[in-house]
């Protein structure tokens, strides 16, 4: 909590916080960023008692430091590779999705962006037995989709049952509706650790679109905060999480800068003149971006790895969308 | 991790008096012991300031497995578009609780196919129809009552010949209750569809037999020469759609928005081709996308671009005087 209250410490009384909140100082980060002479006589404690009262807040609520070799250990024993299942796909990702990390898959309309999560989705319930999160902002999940998806990997009913039942889809209509779920979500692992490896996300511009404009100044600070409850679930609870972004092929001048292009200044990445939405800002969000776009007319789809903390950019793969899933 | 007052869906003026009295997360808001008195008193005038309220704003939107989606998908049907082509590659027909966009040049069929969408969501349930009444939000002064009247006639001539095979009752379907039952609304220019957009809620509650809402053309407003920047363009869209998802999931009911053709250039080879207009971020949050155009012999071409369960396919109608109908 991070407004004042009398079970903090010891010291800190009803009156103290009152009179602290007349001079505007309502929260923890008030009160350790105030001189403590100042916070003496406002809050009529007595020098000594704010000292301790510094000491408590910081002991309570700051993070330890940790040394290296720990951090290592831990998250050799913690993380893993979820294989999407899909066999040039997880070459490309070096095994597969890694948890605690965060990818984006973008791509224009129609690319199979997708059709890609839902076959993900459904081999990771299938093969891992996980339960998968899909997170549907725009009425895109279909349920024949992926029944028609199993039926020509599994030919046994019950288990097709079994695995339709661990793709867990909430409809989300809004960013405060996508908030609220990841909070909860949140809450949730807390409790029971484990009870989700996988959040799929699609798509984040769908709620976030019209929070854009020139009107609408605060929608960096809401894209902040959604940034960070991701980064959080994904490193604190080992969970991989895949959000679906769009990329545009056309841009006009108006909305050019809140459109990234940062392929230009690195020669190593072929240069696509694609622009994939949310800005730049969202750019440093995920650990690895990746590229999806159709190769001509034909079912091939071709993956690029456009931004990525751990793998080769520019390095791709072939995948092949069909009535079975991607392959 | 605290949950910020800024990510629920408040006034922005009840944001801006929590945060000027030290309220900056939900946490500090509401405990276990309750709503916290001091913000009790700020949150009266907008009635929020009982705990039920507030666990109503934070809570997640419900999750669903994924087989209880698809039996219910299963179960549903869609609007039958009186040309069989058509409605085997739209899988039946144009489906409830999705978005279509039937995008193509003048001439197309856009209008035609929505006026005859609004006449076939009225077939009685007898004859496996929707039995439900529609909307239809006129932009660009399209909408024909002869056309309605036409279509409407030779609907009902059908459905008697098919009941009287079946030896059933359909007195009360003929062409009056059929033009009675669609809902014109006229807009002119963004301002007015924004704010049609935001009474169809109500409107619905006191129609609840409204089973289609058409927008025939969402192109038009925003090309009609009212100034509007790309992206607040997007936001206006993004917002409009946003409100008919909500709609669509809730009521059960299908949307159908028309789109013009506009020319692109595609920037490094400066070449050109004809794409939807309102840019690529429609594309991607529409559910399912239709262009729709001219062949030789006066005939129409649709084409699926995009679509879950639908694979790029294509097909052939006509539009007779009777309406829609197959080659």
């Amino acid at each position: 909590m991070a407004k004042l209250t009398t079970t903090m410490c010891q010291v800190l009384t009803k009156a103290a916080i009152e009179n602290l909140g007349q001079r505007k100082i309502y929260s923890i980060v008030d009160v350790l960023q105030e001189d403590p002479k100042k916070l003496a006589a406002i809050s009529k404690l007595d020098f000594k008692d704010i000292v301790t009262l510094r000491q408590t807040l910081l002991t309570n609520f700051c993070p330890f430091p940790r040394q290296g070799l720990d951090a290592y250990n831990e998250l050799l024993s913690q993380c893993s590779y979820l294989p999407s299942g899909i066999e040039s796909f997880d070459k490309l990702l070096g095994g597969g999705f890694l948890t605690g990390r965060v990818y984006e898959v973008c791509g224009v309309s129609g690319s199979g962006k997708t059709q890609l999560c839902l076959t993900v989705a459904t081999n990771v319930a299938l093969k891992l037995k996980k339960t998968v999160h899909f997170v549907d902002t725009k009425l895109d999940f279909s349920g024949k989709r992926v029944h028609s998806i199993l039926e020509t990997k599994e030919p046994c009913v019950e288990i097709i049952g079994s695995t339709m039942e661990k793709i867990l889809v909430t409809r989300v209509n809004s960013y405060n509706e996508l908030y609220s779920f990841l909070y909860h979500l949140k809450n949730q692992l807390l409790q029971e650790p484990g009870v989700a490896r996988m959040i799929i996300i699609e798509s984040l511009p769908a709620v976030f679109f019209q929070y854009m404009g020139a009107h609408n100044l605060d929608s960096l600070g809401l894209l902040n905060s959604l940034a960070s409850l991701i980064k959080y679930i994904a490193h604190e609870h080992f969970v991989s999480i895949v959000i679906v972004n769009l990329a545009s092929l056309w841009v006009e001048e108006e909305s050019a800068p809140l459109v990234h292009d940062e392929n230009e200044a690195e020669s190593s990445v072929p240069v696509i003149d694609i622009k994939p939405a949310l800005g730049k800002y969202w750019a440093h969000i995920p650990n690895t971006r990746l590229y999806i776009e159709q190769c001509g007319n034909s079912n091939v789809r071709k993956i690029t790895v456009m931004k990525s903390t751990h793998l080769s950019l520019g390095s791709f793969c072939n995948i092949s969308v069909s009535s079975e899933g991607v392959k | 991790m605290l949950r910020p007052i800024t990510t629920l869906p408040l006034p922005a003026t009840a944001q801006l008096l929590l945060r000027e009295n030290g309220f900056l997360y939900c946490e500090d808001v509401i405990s276990h012991r309750g709503v916290a008195p001091e913000a009790c008193k700020i949150l009266q005038r907008w009635d929020l300031h009982s705990g039920d309220c507030w666990n109503g704003l934070t809570s997640p939107p419900p999750t669903y497995n994924s087989l209880d989606l698809w039996q219910e998908e299963c179960a549903s049907s869609s609007i039958v578009t009186w040309s069989k082509d058509l409605d085997v590659i739209l899988n039946g027909g144009i489906p409830f609780q999705a978005i279509t966009e039937l995008c193509g040049a003048p001439g197309s069929g856009k209008t035609q196919l929505g006026l005859q969408l609004c006449v076939d969501v009225q077939i009685p349930e007898c004859l496996g129809g929707a039995d439900g009444h529609a909307i239809f939000i006129d932009t660009a002064s399209n909408f024909s009552t002869r056309r309605i009247r036409a279509i409407a006639d030779a609907c009902c001539k059908h459905c008697h010949l098919l009941s009287r095979k079946n030896q059933r009752d359909l007195d009360n379907f003929n062409a009056d209750t059929v033009m009675r039952n669609i809902h014109v609304i006229s807009i002119h220019g963004i301002i007015e569809l924004l704010a049609a957009v935001k009474i169809l809620p109500q409107f619905i509650r006191q129609h609840p037999q409204i089973k289609l809402i058409i927008i025939d053309s969402l192109a038009f407003p925003f090309t009609c020469g009212e100034t509007c920047s790309t992206i607040d363009r997007t936001s206006y869209i993004y917002r409009i759609l946003s409100d008919l998802q909500i709609l669509a999931v809730q009521k059960k009911l299908a949307v159908v928005v028309t789109n013009q053709l506009t020319t692109r250039i595609i920037k490094p080879t400066n070449k050109s081709d004809l794409a939807p207009a309102l840019g690529e971020s429609l594309g991607h949050r529409v559910t399912q996308r239709v262009l729709l155009g001219r062949i030789p012999g006066n005939l129409k071409a649709a084409i699926v671009l995009k679509g879950n369960n639908l694979s790029i396919s294509s097909a052939k109608f006509k539009i007779t005087e009777d309406g829609i109908r197959d080659v």
